[in-house]
């Protein structure tokens, strides 16, 4: 077993770079449909159509977000209400003590907030998940120019999986 | 049949931006020389600050019936400038509009180092600044807490969240640049990208959860700049003064900000993109798209100016029409008209092609613009105050030496910062750019 390699004994792992990106999205449609085991595509840049193909619809981010608005929006209300409820008979510039309209505005900035850190914090958890996934196979080269592919099989498809690689148009295979 | 290998032109994308973290002897000296000038002058600021505070407010030009002076016009002003980096990378994200890319990153850290650089002065204004914290909602001994009611806790809290917020946006959009530093670098440098990419591995999962957060970020910053500079103008508007209470300043604020930070977006970039050797990415083609949408929004505050007129003359208030023409032609009419010269006047030039895409004209007109701007604020802020309702508190502000010297050393508070966030960073939005190249073979 490969130093560093924390996955499945059972299973194999072949990673192929790319120069091309519709050579990647070659060999995905082919290993996709001969379902070839579990796909995890790299890229340099963000693209719409490898993401739309190796990767689910389903994504925290949005959930997050709103949560955090709408604790955001509840704190930005109950916060002020709560600090007046402790000097109920004190009025400032005979405002009155309870006016929702300046309230208004801090809980909107509150529910920005919230909603921006609900969402950063989804993407963190995503990436850390993502981190360990692909724990085994990365190359520098995926930040910098090439596109990359890491086929999970099992070990007796393996062998097929590189001549398949190799024929989409990889640069290079290994099992790692 | 399949197109041209991208790999050849993402390299040289990497190569090119990361060439602007190894500096040349001249670039070196020039970079530090310009670091360390601005430090020295926001030093010298910082120890007039303390001169201020043992000696009192008293150094300062405020007096009755003027209490804002040109400490309130800097911060409106700063947070002013903190809005085109937010217009240009969220907003013109939204719109799809890719030319923003190469000049995003410089705007967003301005947003950042502005930002930084208006929290100031509300503190420099409160005279006895250790008292600050007061601003916060935290449990004291008196169980006394901060009164939700008013614009100053409006700007404490819609200013924290923007901050915090642009800082969350910069960073995000960093995080696939600094994992590129970190796969090119090595030692020291490497060590501390590895922490600032967070693991990044460039994967599809990673790249559709990267897109997400960044397009509701971008949605959430769009919402959070016509807020903010709308809450700073209600510091005004909520007050009856004659000039402050009016319903216009909400949206006449937020493009007079747009159009301020779009200024200084130029009035940085073209020495930026000499320092840096960035030419071919910051093209002078975005720097004259720039320029196009400064001609939009002073169009926009020109209209407001020309309403505000209206409303003042044509009104059937006559303080208001008093308070206006005061303005106009009273005492602080220089500040009235170097305004419409900077503000309304200098950026027609710029539906000139030739005044578009030549350099040092829109670094000039830039210039003159933030200087406008700034002028404009503090006619706002000052003129109100001097010319109330009653005549006999009428009075004019002047500003002291150690005021204009804070101030001046604000600017170099703010270019210490800009510099050396800068000079740290990928300048170029290196991931972006790329994905403009991929989006471009495949059109």
């Amino acid at each position: 077993m490969p130093e560093g390699w924390r996955g499945d004994p059972a299973s194999a792992a072949v990673l192929a770079l790319f120069e091309r990106r519709d050579s990647l999205l070659t060999a995905v449609r082919t290993l996709r449909t001969l379902d070839a085991g579990t796909l995890t595509a790299f890229a340099p840049a963000y693209d719409e159509e490898l993401v739309e193909l190796t990767t689910n619809g389903s994504s925290a981010v949005e959930i997050a977000a709103l949560v955090g608005a709408l604790a955001g929006c509840l704190a930005g209300f109950a916060l002020p209400f709560w600090m007046r409820g402790q000097w109920p008979t004190l009025i400032v510039s005979g405002k009155p003590l309870m006016s929702i309209p300046p309230l208004v505005l801090v809980a909107f900035e509150l529910m920005l907030l919230l909603a921006s850190c609900g969402i950063v914090a989804a993407f963190l958890r995503r990436c850390a998940m993502s981190r360990r996934r692909s724990a085994v196979a990365s190359d520098p080269a995926f930040t910098d120019s090439r596109y990359g592919l890491l086929v999970r099989c099992d070990p007796p498809r393996a062998a097929g999986t590189i001549d398949l690689l190799r024929e989409a148009g990889a640069l290079e295979c290994r099992i790692v | 049949m399949p197109g041209p290998s991208l790999s050849p032109s993402f390299q040289r994308v990497t190569d090119d931006v990361l060439r602007t973290f190894t500096w040349t002897r001249v670039g070196w000296f020039a970079y530090w020389g310009a670091v360390g000038l601005c430090g020295y002058g926001w030093s010298i600021a910082a120890v007039l600050w303390w001169y201020q505070m043992r000696a009192g407010l008293h150094v300062t030009g405020l007096d009755h019936p003027v209490m804002w002076g040109v400490y309130i016009a800097s911060f409106v002003f700063w947070i002013g400038i903190a809005h085109s980096g937010t217009f240009i990378s969220a907003i013109l994200f939204l719109f799809r509009a890719t030319w923003r890319t190469a000049i995003a990153r410089a705007a967003e850290t301005m947003t950042i180092v502005a930002l930084m650089t208006a929290v100031i002065f509300p503190v420099l204004h409160l005279g006895r600044a250790w008292r600050a914290y007061w601003l916060i909602p935290y449990p004291n001994e008196r169980g006394l807490w901060i009164n939700f009611s008013s614009p100053l806790i409006w700007d404490a809290v819609a200013i924290a969240t923007y901050f915090l917020v642009s800082v969350l946006f910069w960073y995000l959009e960093l995080v696939p640049d600094f994992a590129v530093v970190r796969d090119r670098s090595e030692g020291r440098q490497r060590r501390i990208f590895r922490l600032l990419a967070l693991g990044w591995s460039a994967t599809a999962g990673e790249w559709r959860a990267y897109r997400k957060a960044y397009g509701l970020l971008a949605a959430v910053i769009t919402a959070l700049v016509v807020s903010v500079h709308s809450i700073v103008s209600w510091d005004f508007a909520a007050a009856i003064l004659p000039g402050w209470h009016s319903t216009i300043f909400a949206p006449y604020f937020v493009a007079g900000a747009i159009l301020s930070g779009l200024a200084m977006v130029l009035t940085l970039i073209i020495p930026a993109r000499a320092l840096l050797g960035a030419q071919r990415y910051i093209t002078i083609e975005a720097l004259g798209k720039v320029a196009g949408l400064i001609v939009a929004l002073s169009l926009i505050l020109t209209y407001s100016y020309v309403m505000e007129a209206f409303f003042a003359l044509r009104g059937t208030h006559p303080v208001e029409r008093d308070s206006y023409l005061f303005r106009v032609a009273g005492p602080p009419w220089p500040l009235f008209w170097t305004t419409m010269v900077c503000v309304s006047i200098a950026p027609l030039m710029f539906l000139a092609e030739r005044v578009r895409r030549s350099l040092t004209a829109l670094f000039c007109i830039g210039l003159a613009i933030n200087a406008g701007m700034w002028i404009e604020r503090l006619m706002i802020v000052t003129t109100s105050l001097a010319h109330d309702f009653d005549p006999y508190v009428w009075g004019v502000y002047r500003p002291t030496v150690v005021e204009l010297a804070i101030v001046g050393g604000s600017g170099c508070w703010f270019l210490f910062w800009f510099l050396l966030l800068l000079g740290h960073i990928p300048a170029i939005p290196i991931a972006e750019t790329k994905e403009n190249m991929q989006e471009a073979e495949r059109a």
